[in-house]
């Protein structure tokens, strides 16, 4: 289980490097080390994180998808339409932001498995006609006014823990996430297609088949994440996602997927995440601006590049 | 192994390093705040101050006059905004950062006028009052949430448009107009548009776009409009960044002289242009002093006095008549 | 000392992570001979070459080289000095031309800086005509078979002036007469007083063109000899450490229901009209020559590429393959030429490899169980003689013979009853292969249909029960029963050139 010992390994720099960061931020900032903001930077992971994990399984198969912050676009405004303007069932809207997530996945998976073109240039595509029907759809504007039911999934708390829904949700997401990858032929099938391609084809797998699902999480994971976006904001704009396939890529890149695919973890993708929201809630805190927190987590994702293809080096033996 | 390790320390000197330096960003030293706690009991009141972003010269001429005035009267500032106007969310999280750090007071010019109410709920709950600045929020949304805000402080924007649409009106026959939108969702945009509308319903609209506040946009749109419709002879931008790409355009264009541009904001540019003919009248807002009515406003709230829902602050046309004037002033 | 030898190599040591590749090894070798490395895979023949032509650079012990001790730091550097390796991967840019690749980085300039493409290609042809081959050097390395590729590569350390060149299993994929073409060159270059390090496997050819040989087993140094002096059986034992007496052991089993038939299938150009079939407990062969369209037929019937037309027929019944996945559950396996990059991931663990063709057998109620999928594959992996320290290496630090152990682990996982071995043995030592026809005639005693592509005559002579000759696209013969008895290599030859085609085949 080469794999499954890859994954503690690349686990641990990530955790350890998450460690640092507080430890260091804490020290400069007192107000990061208490309870309130802790719940603040999990709350404000939430969103990012479940976008990682959808393209994290596609970074897996070793191909890429940037659709993803703009079928979060979409798939708002679809809730907006539904929810608000036409005052049906929240339950009815989620349904069909999910199902629509779904949709633009599979296409994707589509494109790139049957009709092989490139991910980049595929998912690159739909970037923009997903992104394009949000902006159509709602006439550029922002759609507000959910309901008190639906925006428990954003803002509503558990009982008497107060651990907010939303932050259960991502954990339940991400444990299921990874009993999939783990625990099933799926999880198996996505990582060896990664590896080697050719070789998983000609071991009897149907390649094409797994390479389409995968595509078909992410969308359905980008759904999932417009729907908390959705609740917590209490308002859908058509511009909501925009550069979100950046962070995503990064926290997967952080947390120790290799873009060539066949190599990375769930929970990695997780603390890559919360690295991310990290630097930025205590830069924030330290009042530093914006602008230099792009810089810091430029050289973070550089690092953990760098990290990752010492680890990967081509070993010359024989 | 030992590679990783390395890794992880230069991450902690980077980050050491960059809090260190942040606190460039501050107008006191950042060395007092692991003294957060004693703060208050120095005297000193912290006011968190978020816009929607800085890559427009109104925000960086605000951040200015509000940093100046803060040093003034000895209070701590940190003026910070996401890198794009429409980075909603990361704007409400730096709302919530500010309250979980627990500030006296956070000015806020909002990104969405209604993304950020949540944020200002959570604010009225923590005790910290909330002073909106420049744009405004929706205020059927912020009642349904059962949100306050202390006051708004700027320009009546309809008022402030409604003085170039009036001198257009005057100085312009048979006007043929092309409008540069801002962005949807913002309150302030769309006053600013109809503010200026009203006062010419008898011009002829050849197209009305937005070019999203960006100069690069303005100048494609305007490029298209201008071959389409030839015949324009007014242009009302409803910024300063739009109202100099669609200039460029008309020059490029060879329409240089046929056209007549009036935007929002007076920027730098602006004021050159009106000096050069090229800009026939910028509505001027003053940021700063609206930086100044903001800080004021935190500290007569904290003071206990009750503001006035609008907190009105000052806005002129400028043209060529009274340009010198108003570059000498800035 | 400094005189006989152009290079003297002592006490070189190399350690790679958990192996110890090469302990305290010597070498030596004189201008103008053919000094033969022999050794099992993994003995580390290719590993101490590497080391003298500057690719492996972290070693321990001393290289004397022309008479001054040196430090071997880089490829460029030993080339430099004049030591050329010719891998036994290729290394050529396949979007260049034969001329580009050959002059890579030193393409001749005109007196304006501008490459002179005129005098590239002459130089290029010059050097192809040396080695009689009729490649041609604009031609686009893509569009070249393995054989002609090599022959490249044999140009390109020629147009060096290389004192010594080193060729790592050069005839592998080479035909006869391109073979032939290798060993005159070979000796015109031991004319010009040029060392030729022949690293080799193939006895008779070493027989033919060596002259002293080193023997290394397990990373150590077992002795020189003179090839005169010396037997193939004796060559053997060296490498090997024992007695081999059977080169090709065969079983004797009663051929069973036919398992696996094919008629008349077609695809393009390449597969004109082919038919055949294969029963169980057999072995059956298919030989030809590079191009005959062996490999190409396993991938259709395997589902690996589609086909224009004809019948496939599985167990009797007829099916229309699709796709590998299918083939895999109608009981079909195929281990492909090219078990590095079709057969394995080399970046995953053993064991991972190992359950790819079929992971219900890892399943519990729960899901994947890592212990149990282990559990599984260390038993195979150990029935299967795999030598490895644990199941987690990563593929690509085993050796030849033991990923090919590993590729058949696999399959043996998913319980085919069609086994199609796609050059088993090649680049695989005398002791491995052997351990291969074992493995193959278990299968065989099983039931079990096995067909075996091969391009070594008498190997397919040997272990095959039928063997199909097949000829650019067509079946030209076909050897069975009796005539199995009175077959010679000429005839079997005769088919696979074309020049003759048997009354049953077609």
């Amino acid at each position: 289980m080469k794999n499954i010992k890859k994954i503690n390994l690349s686990n641990m720099t990530s955790v350890i490097a998450l460690l640092v960061l507080c430890v260091a931020i804490s020290i400069a900032e007192p107000a990061f080390r208490t309870v309130g903001n802790m719940i603040n930077i999990l709350q404000q992971v939430t969103v990012i994180a479940v976008i990682a994990l959808g393209i994290n399984v596609v970074i897996f198969t070793g191909g890429i998808d940037i659709s993803v912050g703009s079928v979060v676009g979409f798939t708002g405004i679809i809730m907006g339409k539904i929810i608000v303007e036409k005052g049906l069932f929240p339950v009815l809207g989620v349904a069909a932001a999910l199902s629509i997530g779904i949709l633009c996945g599979t296409f994707n998976g589509i494109m790139i498995a049957k009709f092989k073109l490139q991910p980049m240039i595929a998912t690159l595509a739909m970037m923009s006609m997903a992104r394009g029907a949000a902006l159509t759809l709602a006439d550029g504007q922002t759609i507000t006014g959910y309901s008190d039911g639906f925006r428990w999934i954003g803002v509503g708390v558990i009982g008497s823990t107060q651990i907010p829904v939303q932050i259960l949700f991502m954990i339940l997401f991400y444990i299921l996430a990874y009993y999939l990858m783990r625990y099933r032929k799926f999880g198996r099938y996505i990582y060896s297609i990664g590896g080697n391609e050719e070789a998983t084809r000609l071991s009897g797998i149907n390649v094409d088949k797994y390479k389409m699902l995968a595509y078909t999480i992410s969308g359905f994971c980008s759904a999932v994440a417009s729907v908390i976006l959705v609740a917590k904001l209490n308002s859908a704009q058509s511009t909501a996602g925009e550069n979100y396939e950046m962070d995503a890529i990064a926290s997967c890149v952080i947390g120790g997927t290799s873009l060539l695919g066949g190599f990375g973890s769930v929970w990695g993708t997780f603390v890559g995440a919360v690295i991310m929201i990290v630097i930025r809630n205590g830069l924030n805190l330290l009042n530093v601006s914006s602008n230099l927190q792009k810089l810091v987590i430029g050289v973070v994702i550089l690092l953990a590049v760098l990290a990752d293809s010492i680890r990967h080096r081509p070993g010359k033996v024989k | 192994m030992k590679r990783r390790i390395l890794a992880v320390l230069v991450m902690m000197v980077m980050v050491s390093a960059l809090t260190a330096c942040g606190g460039s960003d501050t107008s006191e030293t950042s060395g007092g705040a692991s003294g957060g706690e004693s703060l208050e009991e120095a005297g000193g009141i912290e006011i968190a101050y978020i816009v929607k972003a800085k890559t427009d010269e109104f925000w960086t001429t605000m951040e200015k006059g509000a940093y100046a005035y803060a040093e003034e009267k000895g209070v701590k500032l940190s003026f910070q905004a996401p890198e794009k106007e429409t980075d909603v969310e990361k704007q409400v999280q730096m709302v919530e950062n500010a309250v979980n750090k627990g500030v006296d007071a956070i000015i806020l010019s909002a990104a969405d006028s209604k993304s950020l109410v949540p944020a200002i709920v959570k604010a009225n709950n923590a005790g910290i009052p909330v002073i909106l600045v420049n744009d405004t929020v929706d205020d059927e949304a912020l009642e349904a949430e059962g949100g306050h805000v202390e006051t708004y402080v700027g320009i009546d924007q309809y008022e402030a448009a409604s003085l170039a649409g009036i001198y257009a009106a005057k100085s312009i026959k048979d006007g043929k107009v092309c409008y540069l939108e801002g962005i949807s969702g913002v309150k302030a945009h769309g006053d600013r548009l109809n503010g200026f509308k009203d006062q010419v319903e008898t011009f002829e609209v050849a197209a009305s776009q937005t070019a999203k506040c960006d100069r690069n946009e303005a100048f494609n749109v305007m490029q298209n409009v201008l071959s389409a419709n030839p015949e324009v002879n007014t242009v009302w931008a409803i910024n300063a960044e739009m109202g100099q790409g669609a200039i460029q355009a008309i020059e490029q264009g060879g329409f240089s002289g046929k056209v007549q541009v009036f935007d929002f904001d007076a920027s730098s540019d602006d004021v050159e242009a009106i000096k050069n003919g090229t800009l026939t009248g910028s509505v001027a807002q003053f940021p700063d002093l609206q930086a100044e009515a903001a800080i004021q406003a935190c500290l007569d709230v904290i003071d206990g006095q009750t503001l006035a829902e609008h907190t009105k602050t000052k806005a002129e046309l400028i043209t060529a008549e009274n340009v010198e004037e108003f570059g000498a002033a800035e | 000392m400094a005189n006989d030898y152009i290079v003297e190599m002592e006490d070189i040591t190399v350690k790679f992570p958990g192996v110890l590749a090469l302990d305290q090894v010597r070498f030596n070798a004189k201008p103008g001979e053919v000094h033969v490395l022999l050794g099992e895979n993994g003995a580390g023949k290719s590993t101490i070459m590497k080391v003298l032509a500057g690719v492996n650079t972290s070693y321990e012990g001393r290289i004397v080289y022309k008479g001054e001790e040196i430090a071997a730091r880089s490829v460029e550097e030993q080339r430099e000095r004049g030591v050329s390796i010719i891998f036994q991967e290729m290394n050529l840019l396949k979007n260049l031309t034969v001329a580009e690749n050959i002059f890579l980085g030193r393409q001749p300039l005109a007196r304006t800086g501008i490459i002179d493409w005129k005098k590239m290609n002459l130089d290029a042809r010059s050097l192809l005509d040396a080695i009689q081959s009729d490649i041609s050097e604009k031609a686009m390395v893509s569009s070249l078979s393995v054989g002609q590729m090599q022959m490249v590569e044999i140009a390109k350390a020629l147009s060096f002036k290389s004192n010594i060149i080193i060729m790592d299993e050069p005839t592998s994929a080479l035909t006869e007469k391109e073979v032939q073409a290798l060993f005159n060159i070979i000796k015109q270059l031991k004319k010009d007083n040029v060392a030729i390090v022949y690293i080799s496997h193939r006895l008779e050819e070493i027989m033919k063109i060596g002259d002293r040989l080193t023997v290394l087993r397990d990373g150590k140094y077992i002795a020189t000899v003179n090839v005169a002096d010396i037997t193939m059986d004796q060559m053997v034992s060296l490498m090997v450490g024992r007695e081999m007496t059977d080169y090709y052991p065969k079983v004797n089993v009663p051929p069973g229901d036919t398992l696996l038939e094919i008629k008349n299938v077609k695809q393009g150009r390449l597969l004109k009209d082919l038919s055949f079939y294969a029963r169980g407990g057999e072995i059956t062969g298919f030989y030809g020559l590079m191009g005959a369209g062996r490999t190409e037929l396993m991938r259709v019937v395997f589902g690996a590429d589609p086909y224009d037309s004809g019948e496939i027929y599985i167990k009797g019944k007829k099916e229309n393959i699709k796709n590998c996945e299918q083939a895999k559950r109608l009981g079909l396996a195929l281990l492909t030429e090219d078990r590095k990059n079709q057969g394995l991931i080399l970046e995953f663990d053993l064991s991972s490899n190992i359950s790819l063709s079929n992971l219900d057998t890892a399943m519990t109620a729960f899901g994947l169980n890592a212990a149990k999928e282990y559990e599984k594959n260390q038993r195979l992996a150990d029935s299967m003689n795999v030598k490895t320290p644990s199941l987690k290496q990563k593929a690509k630090n085993l050796s030849g013979g033991n990923q090919q152990k590993v590729v058949i682990c696999k399959w043996l996982n998913a319980d085919a009853d069609i086994v199609i071995f796609d050059e088993p043995t090649r680049g695989i030592d005398v002791g491995a292969k052997a351990e291969i026809y074992k493995i193959m005639n278990g299968l065989k005693e099983q039931g079990k249909a096995v067909i075996m592509v091969s391009s070594e005559l008498a190997e397919c002579m040997g272990v095959s029960d039928r063997i199909y000759v097949m000829h650019e696209g067509e079946m030209t013969g076909i050897i069975e029963g009796q005539d199995m008895k009175h077959m010679t290599e000429e005839l079997i030859v005769g088919f696979a050139t074309g020049i003759q085609k048997s009354k049953g085949g077609e």
